[in-house]
């Protein structure tokens, strides 16, 4: 846009001629040899000025410069003077300017005169919008305060002015004065200046501007003239701010009687407000007596440089402001340069007009005083304190007060309270409590009882941040009480506190906060993840204390502890979970995620994970580890150790919040758990700590359980979940040690297993009373040690479990075998204990635990972990580790390092014997006497639901077991392994009879199913998942011992096919049950392994046709960690859908399905194997040197451990952890995509387009062609082709690709629908087209220049492609939707209302592209080359539908209505929609005028040729907008009037045809749709409406009727 | 950088032909015109103007490549001409109504031009004062843009 106000620079003439340089200035003072003379400055003044002695040598040259007059003068003038019109070019002005300004003032003054008479005649010719437009245009091009330069410039220069016209009158001519800069006077800045934007800093070239005349120099003579003409408002008045807001306050005057915003001298130096109230005071002062200098200001030294400097912006001579100014105009303000940094201070003070914060203080005089203060309450501000808050988003939480313990109190309650409960001590007024910013400035104070006392108060402000006040509550008493638990007794500063107020607390602890009406704005916005901030602050504020000693820094790390809590569960994350908060609950989910393999819990956008991103860990680790080391409350807490125990050292509470916070940050995400091991002393230091070697001494058993009582539960956790984060975390834990130090425990322990086997009789006796698992009642049997150490030692094997993963430290299966041979000797003896006494106890009163423990998961306590042990616990720890070396075992090139473990010495071990004869036992046992069903009703209230899970779990590892065993002997056995096979079916066969275990599991499931649309929630879940954990154990089992599953009864077969199916409906993408989160990820790890069992399983049995449709149901359903499973299934699918049609058949010529494989290992493995963080280096090292790249990746690949660990996967895998979940593509977020705003918050949910890994969703058949439109996205396969095997030569074309995934499509699609299971996996009509869309955008290939199959032959008019793609829509046409109606039940696809736009999303992606630019490129597409292919027309339409926006149709009717001529499409052969079918096209009806516009204008244009669906869609919409019948509602008087003349229009100009369907349309909103011809047809009561209406208006006559009558 | 020579636009290549006419084997009566050293004008129009012929059912054009000087142009028509000749006729048209829209202009800017001479010499004055420089501020004085608010009607025929 052209801007009108700046105009271009022209060159002048100069008036003044330019002379040669001359040398005067030289030669006339005293120069020799063209250098100066070196002379001392105390050699007097050569030069004769009075002043000269003390001055600079530059200031002397000035002078000598000035003294010589225009000869110094004219030799500037060799560069031609400019005029700016703008500030932009006013130093280069100013610097000219002067030269020529005494020959051409007037003149000068004259043009200048002239032009701000021409600005301001512009100016006021201008609109307000105008105007507006060019201030922000001048605003932008020279930075904000380019108002108050030009303001300020002008203002001198008026003065000036003034000056000298007075001047002129007295006749004296002083040529010092002048003008110093050129300004022009512009109506539109002054304007702008006037609106009162407040310049922060002015830009550097007015600094300069000021500085750099010869009029800055005081000489007497100037000086003293403008001392005569000095009027007050011309006095700047140096602000003379202290240091300290102490300094000032002292200086503060007596305040008067009676003044409201009178202030305790007690708050000086601490309340905030008091800047402002005294500010206040201030700028009264200076309004009511401006002339005057303020009293205040009389007092300070700095006064004199009012009467010094009357110029108003020059610093004085010799402060840092003015050297800086002066000699280093280019340097940049000294407060932005740490060198220069030392200036600020003084100078932020002189330069009190540039600063607003300063501003406010000093320019009392010029700026008008600020509304004056009511209540000094009122006032009180965040932004006091630098660096807080913004005022007005945090404007409800700064009134927000807090009592003592963090309960927020309403405004009028702290009116109420009475002064002794410490409330009122920084108080203001009669109101009690503190507010945030009371508390964070308290928190820093001296007074360490001050700081630890708020930091108390932040704790439970941070409970209050979170919510549940009963919550609340709980985890401050476990904070406590977690001092007891380790047998100490904290003396802590909070209890005390408690109990001294407690009387008086009394009504404040009844007090509920949440149901304040007066505080819930400020608790809303506390809580709203806006005010992270505020968090973010806490924790730092605590992160500052926890270095600190004593109890500051206990405080500290507890507030750091409970800002990092995790705010809401882990199982939180399943939607429409109503059940309460139920820590055992909690617990038992977590440590089953523990066993699966662990989730991150980084990516949702709580508040917990934008304060662990936003902790500096490289800081902040080494700190947490020294006071770790050497925690705060050491001293009270050795007292105590010492006086109990000698030798078992116990954590202090301190260091148990450090290793809470420890493992929450761990579980947040891999990256952060690899910083944590990469910290030095960090391991070693909680190892120290928490997991304490017993003494070497101790021998006997009493030390063993001392030992193990000080192993640390959450730390051995700890250790188990950085080891499953990453494999080098895993090494780094093998290397440090921990695995040899945990080792010992097992050793010393394992004396303990050895006593049953020697007194077996005693103990079967002891055990009669109660068993079989006396763990679970320890009390009861005390002669059983290891029941003390059960939980510990559990952990322990699950440590090891998790590094046996990685293939690391098997070798101590083979090292240590004495202590794994006596804990299974124990094992079996239990076993046999229960069995002996014949006498089985319920299991559901046995193994539930039986003390529900009150302690809480989000405690930095162990006590939830040591809840009442469980036999069976431990012997699914020790099964899951059998498990592990057994499949490390079995190629010993897989581990870490290599042969560590054989199989031969496995065997030697007899593990596979001992697991087939402990499962052998155990089912006997359940078959016989215990029937599993026997509480199978589904109580959500009752503990029963959480029965037989830990026995389920012992049954799950052992199966697991057995089968690494007979996978393992397949490979290295003799005849491969077919004793063990024989042996194992044994146990098989036990487990499948009619009442066994798979018959009861089965049954459990089907329930749990059929019950999860009622009761949704993780208690179901957790059952359904457990149970399916089992039965894909046993169907691995199956499937490596029996693959012909001769054993499976038919009944069984039918049995497992409803499981399946009802789980595959569960996961179903479309399913509306589950939302994605950290629950749903991580529970459907089990579900998807048994999935792929029973798939292996049933590929084995049965023929094609009926596992296909199964294997293509499962497929897109996988998820993360299934990626080995998903390339298998994937491989059936691709070799059974080839056999399909059979060779010969249509579509047998060129299409190669296996081709496309590549595309699809590649979407499955992808997003590991590509670098999930792409910089823009490694982008350029993709594509420039491969090998670079390749080592880039390598780098960054993430490979999810397998739940069914493979010899492959242990030495391939990375990680055990599931990444966590993408955030769900949620239609809230789309409903607002029409809004600008959203744009950033949906491109955060929605990520870059590439491969997207499990689980693949419904459209995975047809990603190849993504990657053919994206072939130029790093991301694509073809600029990753090293990542996937494919086979030699593969280089495919793109109608080989295309042809290849339509017919997967296509089969599959039929496939599903024939079989009818999971036809609900495939795509939905949006999805289907969506993809017909990106099949016509291909057109790389259309080589013009060689043209193959005839010339700019397109992918879609291959006959193959066009013929698939028909097909492929067809089951969504109008045609065939009536007939599914009435024929089939079935869905033939699944339902879904996400529109295009919504579908479109995951490929087209945050990369700009709205699907309206991938709509407008088709339009012109087809508008280019489609020849009006019918297919191609049909895709067009969907977007049109009264669903979308009204862009869509305004784009295909107004911007190209010859195409819409083109579209010749049959109503019957229209795609719909699941939602409102037909009708979405139909109503609303358009209301848009230039669409109504369009269809008119197409209807009558094309009136003949337009046939077909759109035809119908334009005459709808036209007569609904003439005829008020076809309205939903009546017609207001200026519809009838547009409706009137719509009829005229279209009476006058259309052709006989169109006028009589117009005329004879009906169709009803609430009725069913009426099609073609049908429509035209009706007959009724709206016929004689319509021709009132035609007589009324006169139209059209007799003629027009008679067509009505027909 | 990899910008083609600006004569390439419009310079033939040795033995090129301006104009290959592809018939089409699948559709009936549709064939695809390669023009070469032409662009957008020409596409453009043409197609505007075969879409306003009603023998035709399709015409549309794309510019592949935006550094390579040539367009597409495809034609399908209802059987009654070939597209050779329906593209043909269209040029003709085209030819036809362009030079009558030359002859129009021409005169009517020649009649402007005897009006303007004759009523007021505003617009010569102001043009010769940019020329002159005495407005150093062009375009940004209110004179001048008077000067273009007026003399903007000679286009609004």
């Amino acid at each position: 846009m052209a801007n009108t106000l700046i105009g271009s620079v022209l060159e002048r003439k100069t008036t003044a001629p330019p002379t040669a340089p001359s040398t005067s200035s030289l030669s006339s003072s005293g120069f020799r040899n063209g250098f100066p003379l070196a002379q001392h400055r105390s050699q007097g003044p050569s030069f004769g000025s009075s002043k000269g002695k003390g001055k600079s040598a530059f200031q002397r040259a000035r002078e000598e410069n000035r003294r010589n007059g225009n000869a110094g003068d004219s030799e500037r003038l060799e560069e031609p003077p400019k005029v700016g019109t703008g500030s932009k070019t006013q130093s280069s002005v100013t610097s000219n300017g002067e030269a020529d300004r005494d020959a051409e003032l007037p003149h000068k003054s004259s043009w200048r005169s002239q032009i701000s008479l021409e600005n301001e005649a512009r100016v006021s010719s201008m609109t307000e919008e105008e105007r507006e437009r060019e201030r922000q245009e001048i605003i932008d091009r020279f930075g904000k305060d380019v108002g108050e330069i030009l303001r300020r410039t002008r203002e001198k220069r008026e003065r000036e002015e003034r000056e000298v016209a007075k001047k002129r009158e007295g006749g004296s001519e002083d040529k010092d004065v002048g003008m110093e800069a050129v300004e022009l006077t512009d109506e539109v800045v002054d304007n702008s200046a006037r609106k009162g934007f407040t310049p922060t800093s002015p830009l550097r070239s007015a600094t300069s501007t000021t500085s750099s005349t010869r009029t800055n120099s005081p000489t007497p003579s100037s000086r003293r003239l403008r001392f005569a003409e000095l009027a007050p408002q011309n006095v700047h008045v140096y602000e003379s701010a202290p240091s300290s807001p102490k300094r000032k306050a002292l200086a503060l005057p007596p305040p008067d009687k009676g003044d409201a915003s009178v202030v305790k001298l007690g708050d000086l130096g601490i309340k905030p407000k008091m800047l402002y109230t005294e500010n206040g005071e201030d700028q009264e002062d200076a309004g009511v007596d401006s002339s005057k200098p303020s009293p205040k200001l009389e007092n300070k030294p700095k006064q004199e440089s009012v009467d010094k400097e009357p110029e108003g912006d020059e610093p004085e001579e010799g402060t840092p402001e003015y050297i800086q100014r002066k000699y280093f105009p280019s340097q940049p303000r000294p407060k932005d340069v740490p060198e220069l940094a030392w200036m600020a201070e003084g100078s932020a003070s002189a330069s009190g007009s540039t600063s607003t914060s300063t501003g406010s203080f000093t320019t009392g005089i010029s700026a008008p005083p600020p509304p004056p203060l009511s209540h000094p309450f009122q006032n009180v501000s965040p932004t006091s304190i630098p660096g807080t808050f913004d005022k007005d988003s945090q404007g409800p939480l700064s009134r927000l007060r807090f009592t003592l313990h963090g309960t927020p109190i309403s405004p009028s309650l702290s009116l109420k309270l009475p002064t002794h409960l410490g409330l009122h001590h920084h108080a203001e007024g009669t109101h009690a409590g503190y507010t945030l910013d009371d508390v964070f400035l308290l928190s820093r104070s001296t007074v360490k009882m001050q700081r630890s006392a708020m930091l108390g108060v932040l704790t439970g402000i941070v409970r209050v941040i979170r919510g549940k006040r009963s919550e609340s509550k709980r985890s401050a008493a476990s904070a406590s009480s977690s001092s007891e638990e380790a047998g100490l007794s904290v003396s802590k500063p909070q209890p005390q506190s408690q109990s001294k107020s407690s009387s008086h607390l009394v009504d404040l602890e009844s007090y509920d906060y949440e149901q304040d009406e007066e505080i819930r704005s400020a608790l809303e916005a506390l809580r709203s993840p806006t005010a992270s901030q505020v968090a973010k602050r806490i924790l730092f504020t605590g992160l500052e204390a926890c270095v600190e000693k004593g109890v500051v820094g206990v405080r500290g790390v507890e507030v750091v502890a409970e800002v990092l809590t995790r705010f809401n569960g882990l199982r939180r994350g399943m939607e429409g979970d109503d059940e309460a908060h139920d820590d055992e609950l909690d617990e038992s989910f977590d440590e089953f995620a523990l066993d699966l393999g662990g989730i991150e819990t980084s990516g949702s956008s709580e508040m917990q994970d934008i304060l662990i991103e936003a902790l500096p860990l490289h800081q902040v680790l080494p700190q947490l580890v020294g006071v770790l080391i050497d925690p705060p409350d050491r001293a009270v807490d050795a007292d105590v150790s010492i006086t109990s125990s000698i030798y078992v050292k116990t954590s202090t509470p301190t260091q148990n919040r450090i290793l809470y916070i420890f493992h929450t940050l761990a579980s947040h995400s891999n990256q952060v758990a690899e910083e944590l091991c990469k910290t030095t002393g960090l391991v070693s230091g909680v190892l120290k700590v928490f997991v304490t070697p017993s003494p070497p001494s101790s021998t006997s058993s009493s030390s063993s359980v001392n030992s193990d009582i000080s192993l640390h539960i959450l730390a051995l956790r700890f250790f188990t979940d950085l080891a499953l984060a990453s494999r080098a975390n895993a090494k780094a834990l093998v290397d440090t040690g921990v695995a040899d130090v945990l080792l010992r425990f097992i050793f010393s322990s394992s004396s303990a297993f050895t006593t049953p086997t020697t007194s077996s009789t005693s103990t079967a006796s002891s055990l009669s009373p109660s068993p079989p698992s006396p763990p679970s009642s320890s009390s009861s049997s005390p002669s059983i040690s290891p029941s003390l150490s059960s939980p510990t030692l559990s952990e322990i094997l699950r440590f090891y479990t998790a590094l046996g993963r990685y293939g690391m430290y098997t070798h101590i299966a083979a090292d240590a075998k004495e202590v794994w041979w006596s804990i299974g000797q124990w094992i079996e003896h239990i076993i046999k204990g229960m069995d002996a006494n014949q006498q089985l106890p319920p299991l559901n009163s046995t193994f539930s635990s039986p003390s529900p423990s009150p302690s809480p998961s989000p405690s930095p306590s162990s006590q939830p972990l040591s809840r009442s042990i469980s036999f069976w616990d431990f012997l699914k720890s020790f099964s899951s580790l059998i498990e592990i070396w057994l499949v490390a075992a079995t190629d010993p090139h897989r581990t870490t390092p290599e042969h560590a473990l054989v199989w031969s010495q496995v065997e030697g071990l007899g593990w596979g014997m001992w697991v087939c004869g402990v499962l052998k036992n155990l089912l006997e046992r359940f078959s016989s006497a215990y029937h599993f069903d026997s509480q199978d009703i589904p109580n959500p209230s009752n503990d029963n639901n959480n029965i037989n899970a830990h026995v389920l779990n012992a049954f799950g590892a052992l199966y697991r077991a057995l089968a690494a065993w007979v996978e393992g002997a397949e490979i290295n056995a003799v005849k491969g392994g077919e004793e063990v096979r024989l042996v194992a079916v044994e146990v098989v066969k036990t487990s499948l009879s009619s009442t066994g275990l798979v018959d009861v599991v089965g049954k459990e499931i089907k329930e749990q199913l059929d019950s999860f649309h009622r009761l949704r929630g993780t208690r179901t879940s957790l059952k359904l998942v457990r149970c399916s954990w089992v039965l894909g154990s046993v169907m691995r089992v199956l499937v490596s011992v029996d693959p012909g599953s001769a054993i499976l009864s038919s009944e069984q077969a039918k049995q497992l096919r409803a499981v399946s199916q009802g789980v595959v409906r569960l996961l179903a993408p479309s399913s509306s049950l589950i939302a994605s989160g950290y629950a749903f990820a991580i529970t459907s790890r089990p579900l998807t392994l048994f999935l792929v069992w029973y798939l292996r399983l049933l590929k084995g049995t049965s023929p094609v046709n009926a596992w296909l449709p199964y294997a293509l149901a499962v497929l897109p359903v996988l998820q993360n960690g299934d990626e080995d499973g998903a390339v298998e299934v994937l491989k059936y699918v691709l070799r059974a859908v080839d056999d399909v049609d059979g060779p010969g058949a249509l579509g047998r010529n060129g299409v190669d399905i296996d081709m496309i494989r590549s595309f699809y290992e590649y979407e499955i493995r992808g997003k590991g194997v590509v670098p999930r963080v792409q910089t823009s280096k490694n982008r350029e090292t993709a594509e420039d040197e491969e090998d670079d790249a390749d080592a880039d990746v390598v780098e960054e690949m993430r490979l999810t451990g397998p739940l069914s660990p493979t010899s492959k996967s242990i030495l391939m895998s990375t990680t055990q952890r599931l990444p966590p979940p993408s955030p769900p593509l949620s239609t809230s977020d789309l409903a607002s995509k029409a809004e600008e705003p959203t744009v950033n918050t949906r491109r955060r949910a929605v990520k870059e387009w590439g491969p997207t890994g499990l689980p693949l969703g419904r459209t995975w058949v047809i990603r190849p062609v993504d990657h053919l439109l994206r072939s130029g996205n790093p991301n694509s396969l073809f600029k990753n082709t090293h990542v996937v095997t494919r086979p030699q030569g593969w280089n495919p074309g793109e109608v080989e690709i295309v042809r290849a995934v339509l017919r997967l499509a296509v089969i599959g699609r039929e496939v599903l629908h024939k079989a009818s299971i999971g036809a609900t996996t495939f795509m939905t009509m949006e999805e289907a087209v969506f993809s017909c869309m990106k099949i016509f955008m291909l057109e790389h290939e259309q080589d013009m220049e060689a043209p193959r199959e005839g010339m700019g032959e397109e992918v879609f008019r291959d006959g193959l492609v066009e013929k698939w793609m028909g097909e492929l829509l067809m089951p969504y046409t109008i045609a065939e939707r009536v007939n599914a109606q009435t024929t089939s039940p079935l869905p033939s696809h699944p339902t879904s209302t996400l529109t295009l736009e919504e579908v479109s999303l995951p490929f087209l992606g945050p990369s700009n592209t709205p699907f309206y630019q991938f709509y407008t490129d088709l339009v012109g597409l087809y508008d280019a080359v489609s020849f009006s292919h019918p297919l191609f027309g049909r895709i067009l339409l969907p977007p049109t539908s009264m669903r979308y926006a009204v862009d869509y149709r305004r784009l295909l009717w107004c911007d190209y209505p010859h195409v819409v001529r083109s579209l010749r499409i049959p109503v019957e052969q229209m795609v719909l929609g699941d939602g409102e079918g037909v009708k979405e096209w139909l109503w609303p009806l358009e209301k848009d005028p230039r669409v109504l516009g369009a269809y008119v204008g197409v209807l009558m244009r094309y009136g003949g040729v337009l046939e077909g669906f759109v035809r119908w869609i334009a005459l709808h919409h036209i007569a609904g907008n003439i005829w008020e019948d076809l309205s939903e509602d009546k017609f207001t008087e200026s519809q009838k009037e547009k409706s009137g003349r719509l009829l005229k229009t279209v009476v006058q100009q259309g052709t006989r045809d169109v006028v009589r369907e117009i005329l004879m349309y009906r169709q009803s909103a609430t009725l069913g749709v009426l099609f073609p011809p049908a429509c035209f047809t009706t007959a009724g009561e709206w016929r004689e409406a319509r021709k009132g209406l035609i007589n009324k208006l006169g139209v059209g006559g007799q003629n027009l009727l008679g067509l009505l009558d027909i | 950088m990899n910008a083609p020579a600006r004569y390439e636009l419009f310079v033939l290549d040795e033995g090129e032909r301006p104009v290959e006419v592809t018939e089409d084997t699948k559709i009936p009566n549709a064939a695809t015109v390669k023009i070469v050293k032409q662009d957008h004008t020409l596409g453009n129009m043409l197609r505007a103007q075969l879409l306003s012929m009603p023998q035709v059912l399709f015409a549309g054009y794309k510019v592949p490549h935006p550094l390579h000087p040539y367009f597409l142009l495809k034609i399908q028509t209802d059987g009654t001409v070939t597209p050779e000749a329906i593209l043909e006729q269209a040029c003709n048209k085209l030819i036809g109504t362009l030079s009558s829209l030359d002859q129009k202009f021409k005169r009517e800017f020649s009649f402007k031009e005897v009006e303007s001479s004759g009523t007021t010499g505003l617009g010569g004055t102001t043009t010769g004062g940019f020329a002159s420089g005495e407005d150093p501020y062009g375009v940004g004085s209110g004179v001048g843009g008077a000067a273009w608010g007026s003399g903007k009607d000679y286009l609004d025929f």
